[in-house]
């Protein structure tokens, strides 16, 4: 059984599962997300972790005030996606921007979904160390964004980071992304 | 945001600090030369946090997405970066130069265009029967065979998002660089605006405009010529132009004839327009002179009303509307002859607005055109209102770029009508 962890609020939630292993078969990815819509779901900003969300830079990622949020996690439905890539070619950060069903965007979100991070890792491989974050990120936006939104299912959870001591703040991070990716998608490499 | 020409090294350290300092927990102050991710002060997110502020503070797009490997996370390397992509190259920064550039800003073209049409088709006999209308009345008396509708699924937004990603695709431009979004929509209403709402829908950047023009039928043109005038304003400019009407939903809720109603449909046109010296002119056509003007002559022979309870009310004067808007946009491709020094024989194609397909043939009659040289898009979609000379306009130029015959410059008219009475036209080569 999962056990509770020691973490502090608003993350009071979240279990250890180190050491756990499947009992069963897995689930579809659909029915999955249809499971997850069962959970905390928001359409806007103020409903994802029960409180406002602040940012400090136009177009920058928000934070929460941990003593504010009354969760760590919560799940939504959204219009568009688009992704930006950072860094050089040995170090490469990847981050996200969504529009939630209300309208309102979630900018510059790290992605932190580890299909995504591991698709990501091979897109690079595929197109060579060599290749520029701007180059990466236009392929990401036409042709992964391409397939991305062309599923049913387009829904995110969006986590919050434990923070660093003494800053006072918990940044929104993209836990996890449906549709996850498919290594078919890497075929147009 | 607009960028600083000239920033000397203690205004790009003062910059950099600020930026830094605004992502640490108060009180930690950093030295400029320290290497701010090699000493823990950020990790890999914390710097990714303080380059996205950069961008906002100076206007630099993709600043640092890609930073040299040989060079230290430091403030003080982030203040010589700063100045690096301030540093232009000599020629561009004299007067002479953007005085140039501004009189061929004036030059603008369109590089990349889409559309999307409401995903559900209705037949006209399945439409004379829903709204009780005689049999063919619709499909011999307007012309129309089918109207496109938006799906329970479908609204403007989404219409207009498809239109923009063919043509933000076509034109291989990036949402980053988009300057200007000019919409226009009679259907959607509310706040915040369509321009607003598309906008966050599109995920632009948040130094991009949005700007919402009126004109109902005539509002693409509109648009296009506000597209124009402000990249005056920004010679290096991007503006993404889109109309998207959902006239099946809004007509049906109000109190408007039924043989109104059959005549609409639902659809969404895009545009990405820039400065001509920044286009293939192979690829693209010039936006050439504007015509535009009102006469409230016409004024009553369409009026649509929301009363303080919000009914609305739509009063519908037919023959008299058709008459007036096919002898004025028979008066617009006269101006626009004038103005572009050719004759609409010689026009490839006319991108029109269409009433109704009836209407559309006996302009092409009374104008002397061939039929065959407007794209005839309310036939098989109904009035898309301010998409339709738009999505008119996409099939013109999608059958251009296929065409093998280069041996002539390619010339486009377009025309439009709307309530008012208000016109627009253009001239595209």
């Amino acid at each position: 059984m999962p056990a509770p962890t020691l973490a502090s609020p608003p993350h009071r939630e979240d279990q250890n599962t180190h050491g756990l292993a499947p009992a069963g078969e897995g689930v579809g990815e659909l029915e999955l997300v249809d499971m997850l819509r069962t959970a905390e779901v928001s359409s806007n900003h103020e409903e994802l972790f029960g409180c406002e969300l602040r940012t400090d830079t136009q177009g920058g990622n928000a934070w929460v005030d941990p003593g504010s949020a009354t969760r760590s996690i919560c799940g939504c439905d959204f219009r568009n996606v688009r992704f930006r890539v950072f860094g050089d070619p040995g170090d490469l950060n990847l981050r996200a921007k969504l529009v939630l069903q209300s309208g309102e965007t979630l900018n510059s979100l790290p992605v932190v979904d580890r299909d995504w991070r591991r698709f990501f890792d091979d897109l690079v491989q595929c197109r060579s160390k060599s290749r520029t974050a701007l180059e990466l990120e236009v392929f990401l936006n036409r042709a992964i964004r391409g397939e991305l939104l062309r599923a049913r299912h387009l829904f995110a959870r969006i986590g919050l980071a434990r923070g660093r001591p003494n800053e006072g703040k918990c940044w929104l991070m993209l836990d996890t992304l449906f549709p996850q990716p498919k290594a078919s998608w890497l075929g147009s490499v | 945001m607009s960028s600083p020409e000239n920033l000397d090294e203690s205004r790009a350290l003062e910059l950099s600090r600020k930026c830094v300092v605004g992502r640490l927990p108060s009180g930690a102050i950093p030295g400029d030369d320290d290497d701010l991710v090699k000493t823990g002060i950020l990790d890999s997110m914390g710097w990714v946090d303080v380059l996205i502020s950069i961008e906002s503070a100076t206007g630099l797009r993709d600043f640092g997405s890609s930073w040299p490997e040989s060079k230290g996370k430091s403030i003080r390397a982030l203040a010589d970066m700063i100045r690096e992509a301030h540093r232009k190259p000599p020629e561009e920064n004299t007067r002479e130069h953007l005085v140039a550039v501004a009189q061929d800003g004036s030059e603008v073209s369109i590089k990349g265009w889409g559309y999307g049409l409401g995903s559900v088709t209705v037949d006209a006999d399945q439409i004379e029967q829903k709204l009780h209308l005689p049999p063919h009345k619709i499909r011999d008396g307007a012309g129309i065979q089918a109207l496109r509708f938006a799906a329970p699924t479908e609204d403007e937004l989404i219409l207009g998002q498809r239109a923009a990603d063919i043509a933000l695709e076509m034109a291989e431009v990036a949402v980053e660089k988009i300057d200007f979004l000019i919409t226009t929509s009679t259907t959607f209403l509310g706040l915040p605006s369509f321009a607003a709402s598309l906008h966050s829908r599109l995920l632009l950047g948040e130094s991009c405009g949005a700007l919402d023009v009126g004109g109902a039928c005539a509002g693409l043109i509109y648009s296009l010529a506000v597209a124009k005038g402000l990249l005056r304003t920004a010679p290096q400019g991007v503006a993404l132009v889109v109309a998207s009407e959902v006239h099946s939903r809004r007509l049906s809720a109000a109190d408007a004839p039924q043989e109104f109603q059959a005549l609409f449909g639902d659809g969404a046109c895009a545009f990405i327009v820039m400065p001509a010296a920044d286009t293939n002119p192979e690829k693209s056509l010039r936006l050439g002179d504007f015509v535009w003007g009102c006469s409230g002559t016409f004024a009553s022979s369409l009026s649509v009303n929301v009363s303080e309870n919000a009914e609305t009310t739509v009063q519908f004067k037919g023959e008299q509307l058709a008459h007036a808007a096919v002898t004025q946009m028979d008066r617009i491709l006269e101006v626009l002859e004038n103005k572009s020094g050719r004759t609409r024989a010689q026009a490839d194609y006319l991108a029109l607005h269409q009433p109704n397909p009836r209407v559309v043939e006996i302009l092409a009659e009374r104008a002397r055109v061939p039929l065959e040289k407007i794209p005839l898009i309310s036939r098989t979609c109904g009035n898309l209102g301010s998409a339709t000379c738009g999505v008119s306009l996409c099939q013109a130029l999608t059958n251009l770029r296929a065409q093998e015959d280069r041996s002539r410059a390619p010339l486009i008219f377009m025309a439009a009508v709307a309530p008012g009475l208000i016109w627009g036209g253009a001239f595209l080569s």
